[in-house]
């Protein structure tokens, strides 16, 4: 008796059970192939993506540093007018005309296709839908030394593109900066911090 | 004795772990795993034709990135004349600045950016990169005229804050509008692909040197 008991032990499964081992391996396959197959095209698709948002990134990155530019020049052109805005303390923002969407000179906007490899290339439109603007611009303190009269100025500019315009607003990116310029209130020469 | 040793044949079939497969089976089983397999292979296939893609993608954005930060940031605002494509030519003739052209049009369009006069530079060129791909860099100019400052209740026009620049205009602002052009297919020009890509940037570079 014991040594049926031990006989049946060692035996290989039945035919039945083995069979069934089959429909074990072939799911385990078929899951593994699927996970691969996953991974490819999940890796594929972020590189794509990730370049798109690298470009849409460096679009709003040259229009912020486009409105910094442009609050620069404002600043070294009208030095003492900016100064007199905050002293009179009407203005929370003197500087609210700077801004893309407001001068039709400046709009980012396209309109129809464009391509600079053309003899026909429209000078009022542009390739993608993007803006900047001066999001806020205060006085941050004055320095007297002798003649010499500096203001401190701390400015953010917010800049914007919306990649699938006109179809829809969505899914836009932005760029910021936020700076102090030190500016000679007489001469509009200006310094960093 | 010996005739009852002699067990009689028997008809019973062999385990089945000792049967083996079937020339059928073997070739289904072939067939299941090249059903599975094959879409594998073909996107293997073209994840190595998006792999090129994607690369020349990031090699038109790094390039792209490079002369726009050179004409935002390093090249004096006078020397950036407007036209499709735009002319570098300082209007000064400042020989350390015509030095500074001149290294750096190399490196921005490698080829085909020289201008009509001896000095003088086109903004474009035609660019080959390592693996032989072709990208073709066009800048525009764009001066913005009519451009005008409020503040404090009052208006001040361009031409009441700076004097005419050497074309003549009062100009404070200068677009430029950037584009690269590649073909997917190594050594084509991609003026003369019609499945050419192109990215753009676009930039407002103000006179801040006065």
């Amino acid at each position: 008796m014991k040594r049926q008991e031990g006989r049946a032990r060692v035996d290989v499964p039945a035919p039945r059970q083995r069979r069934g081992m089959a429909v074990v391996v072939v799911l385990a396959f078929a899951v593994i192939v699927g996970v691969l197959l996953f991974a490819l095209v999940s890796s594929s698709t972020t590189i794509g993506s990730q370049n798109k948002l690298t470009l849409h990134q460096l679009q709003a990155y040259y229009l912020a540093h486009s409105g910094m530019q442009h609050v620069q020049l404002k600043l070294r052109l009208l030095p003492r007018e900016t100064y007199e805005a905050f002293a009179g303390g009407s203005d929370p923002n003197p500087y609210a005309d700077i801004s893309s969407d407001d001068q039709a000179s400046l709009l980012v906007c396209p309109n129809g296709p464009f391509d600079l490899f053309t003899d026909q290339v429209p000078k009022d439109a542009e390739p993608f839908r993007g803006s900047y603007r001066c999001e806020s611009f205060r006085l941050s303190g004055t320095h007297r030394r002798m003649k010499l009269v500096q203001d401190a100025y701390r400015i953010k500019i917010v800049a914007e593109v919306y990649p699938k315009f006109p179809a829809s607003l969505k899914n836009h990116v932005a760029d910021v900066i936020d700076e102090e310029i030190i500016v000679s209130r007489f001469t509009g020469g200006i310094g960093g911090p | 004795m010996t005739t009852r040793s002699i067990r009689p044949p028997t008809l019973r079939p062999r385990p089945a772990q000792g049967r083996g497969f079937t020339v059928v089976e073997v070739m289904i089983a072939f067939l299941v795993l090249g059903a599975v397999l094959l879409p594998v292979f073909l996107f293997l296939t073209n994840a190595m034709k998006e792999t090129e893609q994607f690369y020349c993608e990031a090699a038109a954005i790094s390039r792209a990135k490079f002369v726009m930060d050179a004409m935002m940031f390093q090249i004096p605002w006078r020397c950036i004349r407007a036209g499709n494509p735009c002319v570098f030519d300082d209007p000064k003739k400042v020989p350390a600045v015509g030095s500074l052209l001149q290294a750096a049009m190399p490196l921005m369009f490698e080829t085909g950016y020289d201008g009509p006069r001896p000095g003088t530079f086109k903004g474009e060129g035609l660019i080959k990169d390592a693996k032989g791909f072709l990208y073709r860099i066009r800048v525009a100019c764009y001066d913005i005229e009519d451009l005008d400052f409020k503040i404090g209740g009052k208006i001040f026009p361009a031409a009441r804050l700076t004097s005419k620049d050497a074309d003549g205009r009062y100009t404070l602002l200068k677009k430029l509008v950037l584009q690269v052009r590649w073909s997917l297919t190594k050594g084509k020009d991609p003026l003369s692909d019609p499945q050419a890509k192109n990215l753009f940037l676009v930039g407002y570079k103000a006179d801040l040197e006065r």
